[in-house]
């Protein structure tokens, strides 16, 4: 099989490749949760798998850039001060991942490999196989139709299933798809006109479940041309409750900040965590000036970053992959997610 | 790997799932399967986690070893507090020791500290810092309804007609809560908000009402006189048709905007939207409590629930908005000392009986209250076991209290960081996080919820069940160590949990108290009253403000809750977001007073009071009247708690930390 090739697998035939993999390589996929919540974990049967989810309410950026993380330790060795790298990631591989989230991914590794390349998420991305399973059915809160991120991918993805019934049509994305398949013996054939056909079916019919709620241009055009009253974004801003978890869920999102967690006996560590541009100390200055001290000022930068056509251009799409996270996690229940959001910008002027 | 577990923050109980990687918590994220939280969390919920790894986290006991706290086993710490309490108690008798126990452990390790300090030490002095917080609540509550609980729950607000929020900032304090309101307001229901500070969500809501610090009591009966004059009262409630002689006659809205400077008609408005609405959820915090005036507001309250036909139905009830994450466990477990487990009082025999079969013995009388017990430092009270609490920060008078804790021949502290209180302490044990221990947390509606251990214990650390099990044993006693044992043994001495099977507790969301599904339909209060009702007691003659402005002392200072500072900061200050968050204390002012005193937004400025000043920066405001000044309480290069007065509410014994009087100078 060639990259760019289309086959078809029966499902078990599949998973008792995967199974084999795993006996030698970690293997993250969604697992059900005592309560129903749907979680990507390393699992050690594939019968812990479930394929009864849209998505985890988690985005997969937390196995990229987990929201703590050691970047060096420290300690003296006499007077010299000796730095210690946290250990090399292994290979894994993510299965069951959805567009949305993988779109996401490509979004990050342009911030992570733009000025400067970051070792720590470029070392996990390397190592990371991704094998991604297109949607049939949308949840009431997706709209990845709005933001070119699903319910299916051209590109991106080492392997893209499609679930058929019983079998799988699996794309193959790049070399390290293909070697999967060949080293885990998972038999493929071509697929065939009606497979594809069938694809096509249900991908229409997902598509028409979607209701289109973002209708991102004229909101895109707004913010870029700086037409939105300030009213507006004192409204926003009087109502967010700048919990941040917004962009802890959003895949695009990426900011960081790292803190010092020395020792009384001169060890220490140097953590990485999230941070969130909807956090007062995000812009804090040293000298104690915040420029966005408010809450509307940084609800603005947010969907400043995420529609203005500046980032577009640097980015090549907006900052937002229509995963609808930002929906179900707002406290500011229907105001403040991007469809909301993007509804007031149309509609203011 | 993922754990589901509890919040460990305010009195909401969001779910929240522990991401675990080689025993470190790396993540905090919400549940959706959450009945509740629906997968939200608030700022504190998402980055509170980085408090467990915290670098100043104690890993191993320490005893103070000439003058200084040194490092020790836990056999010589366990010995050592188990021989010094001992010698106390064959010295000055049991009634020399006193117990402080917290409201962020678990339920079932205040049950255990409760048992501990009654039957094994036998003090009746046990009480939590409720007593700061929600004391007023408590008498009120436990004398109308039997159960010092809510009566109503959190998603009532979604089913309510009318919102009235007294004296709270769920925005910032309960932001579960904060987000239901802000749901409601923006679907149009109306929202009346009773504060002397304007909050950020204030605009959305329909009526502001801002009194005078101090005359809400004023306020509440002005809204029952309007009720009851215009024949507004439910009419299936008490049959009171007129107003009779018992006082609320003088409270027109008239005489009301004189005391509190509320106009009158928005006080009729409130009364007509209260009345006529429909179901109505009445939400209040430490602002109406933490006054002289704390009991008698929380009845006028009761009132207006009762008479606006707001008890025992659907989306309708009083909410005392508890601040901390097991606020109300701690009272279901007893930790106040003028209560036996299960919200009995405990000067009642039969509860005594009760509890007994299980504890052998416990004090008959109620003991002092934790302001009490500072104030009898050195004299009555000799030794002190604090649980999980900052005391020498939490108490007002900061100076005072502290001195107090250093008058004491024995101070034991049981906590995850020296804190303040800590450092005074001869014996310093080292507990668990809530990432470390199994147990439940009870929220602020009676929500008894799993908290699941997702890491083995940092360094030496044991649960605060253990320790205290520990010191039982030392003392002979022998306490059940299994968190499930304990809850099965809670529920024999706790009847409104009688109902409740272990495993339900498992489901998202728990359970909430008394029994599963026993409020469907009529609201938590009914499932709690039975077929009794509450009583209307009008409250009218409401003590003075202890420290009223003077020449001297020219603004009302009262104090509010930001999001960012919580109690005395031990775990916020811990985590490295949070405390980025807000470092700067500012006083606020209105600005009509800034610019009659030359002063401006920005400058640093001394807020002084009779017990000491603080350094702030000014912030001139139109959010608060002319005359007050506000100051959030806060964590960080000094506490609004050291300006407070630590004078007594004589009903409930909760200390008036609301209100004084202050001046301003420039620093």
């Amino acid at each position: 099989m060639q990259v760019s090739a289309k086959a078809i697998v029966p499902k078990t035939l599949f998973l008792e490749g995967l199974a084999r993999c795993m006996k030698k390589t970690e293997v993250i996929a969604p697992v059900k949760m005592k309560g129903g919540d749907i979680t990507f974990e390393p699992i050690s049967n594939v019968r812990q798998i479930t394929f009864d989810y849209v998505n985890d309410h988690d985005p997969l950026k937390r196995f990229f850039i987990p929201a703590r993380e050691e970047l060096f330790s420290y300690h003296f060795s006499g007077n010299k001060p000796v730095a210690k790298s946290p250990p090399q990631p292994k290979p894994r591989v993510l299965f069951g991942i959805r567009s949305c989230d993988l779109q996401g991914l490509a979004h990050m590794d342009g911030f992570f490999q733009g000025a400067f390349e970051d070792q720590l998420y470029w070392q996990r991305r390397q190592q990371t196989l991704t094998i991604s399973l297109a949607c049939t059915e949308p949840l009431d809160t997706c709209f990845c139709i709005c933001c070119n991120g699903g319910p299916w991918l051209e590109h991106g993805f080492d392997l893209q299933l499609t679930d058929l019934g019983e079998t799988f049509l699996v794309e193959i994305g790049s070399a390290a798809g293909r070697r999967f398949l060949e080293e885990w013996h998972v038999p493929c054939q071509s697929a065939k006109r009606k497979d594809l056909q069938l694809r096509q079916e249900l991908m229409q019919k997902c598509d028409e479940k979607m209701i289109p709620t973002a209708y991102l241009a004229k909101a895109c055009i707004q913010i870029t041309n700086n037409r939105v009253r300030e009213e507006l974004w004192d409204e926003m801003g009087a109502e967010c409750f700048s919990c941040g978890g917004c962009t802890h869920v959003c895949p695009c999102c990426t900011c960081f900040d790292v803190y010092d967690c020395p020792q009384e006996d001169g060890q220490g560590t140097r953590y990485r965590c999230w941070d969130s541009c909807q956090y007062a100390g995000f812009t804090r200055e040293a000298s104690g000036h915040n420029p966005r001290a408010k809450a509307k000022e940084r609800v603005k930068r947010r969907f400043y970053h995420k529609l203005s056509y500046a980032y577009i251009q640097q980015d090549g799409h907006p900052g937002c992959v229509g995963c609808g996270r930002c929906i179900t996690v707002c406290q500011a229940f229907n105001q403040l997610d991007v469809p909301a959001v993007v509804k007031r910008l149309r509609r203011d002027g | 790997m993922k754990i589901q577990t509890t919040c460990p923050f305010c009195g909401c109980g969001c779910g929240m799932l522990l991401e675990v990687e080689a025993n470190q918590v790396i993540s905090a994220s919400p549940q959706r399967s959450h009945p509740l939280s629906r997968g939200t969390l608030c700022i504190k919920g998402w980055n509170g986690h980085q408090i467990i790894h915290h670098p100043q986290r104690l890993t191993q006991p320490l005893i103070r070893n000439r003058q200084k706290l040194v490092p020790a086993s836990w056999r010589q710490a366990i010995t050592l507090v188990h021989d010094r309490l001992a010698k106390l108690r064959d010295d000055h008798g049991a009634d020399c020791i006193g117990v402080i126990g917290s409201v962020k452990t678990t339920t079932e390790e205040a049950y255990l500290l409760n048992r501990l300090a009654r039957s094994v030490l036998g003090t009746p002095h046990v009480d939590s810092l409720v007593r700061y917080d929600h004391a007023p609540s408590v008498r009120v509550l436990q004398a109308q309804m039997g159960y010092a609980t809510a009566c109503a729950g959190i998603l009532d607000i979604e089913k309510a007609s009318v919102i009235l929020i007294a004296g709270a900032n769920p925005k910032a304090q309960a932001a579960r809560v904060g987000s239901y309101i802000f749901q409601a307001a923006k679907r149009g229901i109306p929202v009346i908000h009773i504060d002397p500070r304007q909050q950020e969500h204030t605009p959305l809501y329909t009526l502001f009402m801002q009194p005078r610090p101090g005359t809400d009591l004023a306020l509440f009966n002005a809204l029952l006189h309007v009720i009851i004059a215009r024949g507004w009262q439910d009419p299936g409630v008490l049959g009171i048709s007129h107003l009779r002689d018992d006082g609320l006659q003088r409270f027109t809205p008239e005489y009301a905007e004189q005391v509190c400077g509320v106009p009158a008609h928005q006080i009729v408005q409130a009364a007509e939207l209260m009345a006529k609405s429909g179901p109505g959820v009445i939400i209040y915090g430490t602002g109406v409590t933490q006054q002289v005036n704390g009991t008698a507001n929380v009845q006028a309250l009761w009132n207006l629930a009762l008479l606006t036909g707001n008890m025992g139905r659907e989306g309708a009830g009083l909410i005392p908005l508890l601040s901390a994450n097991n606020m109300q466990g701690a009272i279901d477990a007893g930790l106040m000392t003028e209560l036996a487990p299960g919200h009995r009082l405990i000067k009642e025999t039969p509860t005594r009986h009760d509890v007994a079969e299980y504890w052998g013995s416990l004090p008959e009388k109620k003991g002092l209250t934790v302001q009490e017990m500072l104030n009898q430092a050195g004299k009555r009270i000799k030794g002190l076991y604090v649980v999980g609490e900052n005391l020498a920060w939490a108490a007002p008078d900061t100076q005072a209290s502290t001195k107090a804790l250093k008058n004491l021949d024995f101070l034991v502290v049981q906590d995850l960081f020296l804190t303040e209180t800590a450092a005074l302490a001869d014996v310093v044990l080292p507990a668990c996080s809530y990432a470390e221990k199994e147990g439940t947390f009870t929220n602020l509606e009676g929500r008894i919820q799993r908290v699941r251990q997702a890491i083995r214990p940092v360094g030496a650390c044991l649960s605060d069940g253990e320790i205290i099990a520990r010191l039982a044993k030392a003392f002979g006693a022998t306490f059940p160590s299994d968190p499930k044992q304990i809850f099965l043994e809670m529920q024999s001495c706790i009847p409104c949990y009688q109902q409740i099977k272990y495993a339900q507790l498992d489901q998202p969301g728990g359970v909430v108290w008394p029994a599963p599904g026993a409020q469907k339909g009529n609201g938590r209060c009914r499932a709690l009253l039975g077929e009794r009702r509450g009583g209307f007691y009008p409250v009218t003659a409401g003590a003075p403000f202890t420290e009223p402005p003077d020449d001297e002392y020219p603004f009302a200072l009262f104090t509010g809750r930001p999001v960012f500072h919580r109690r005395t900061g031990t775990m916020v200050s811990r985590s490295f977001t949070l405390d980025k968050e807000d470092p700067i204390v500012t006083v606020e002012i209105n600005t009509d007073d800034a610019k009659a005193l030359k002063l401006r937004s920005g400058w640093p400025v001394k807020v002084v009071t009779r017990r000491g000043h603080l350094r702030c920066t000014l912030v001139a405001t139109r959010a608060i009247a002319p005359g007050t000044l506000f100051l959030p309480i806060h964590h960080k290069e000094g506490l609004s708690q050291s300006l407070m007065l630590a004078a007594l509410e004589s009903e409930s014994g909760i200390p008036e930390m609301k209100l004084c009087a202050a001046k301003l100078e420039t620093a």
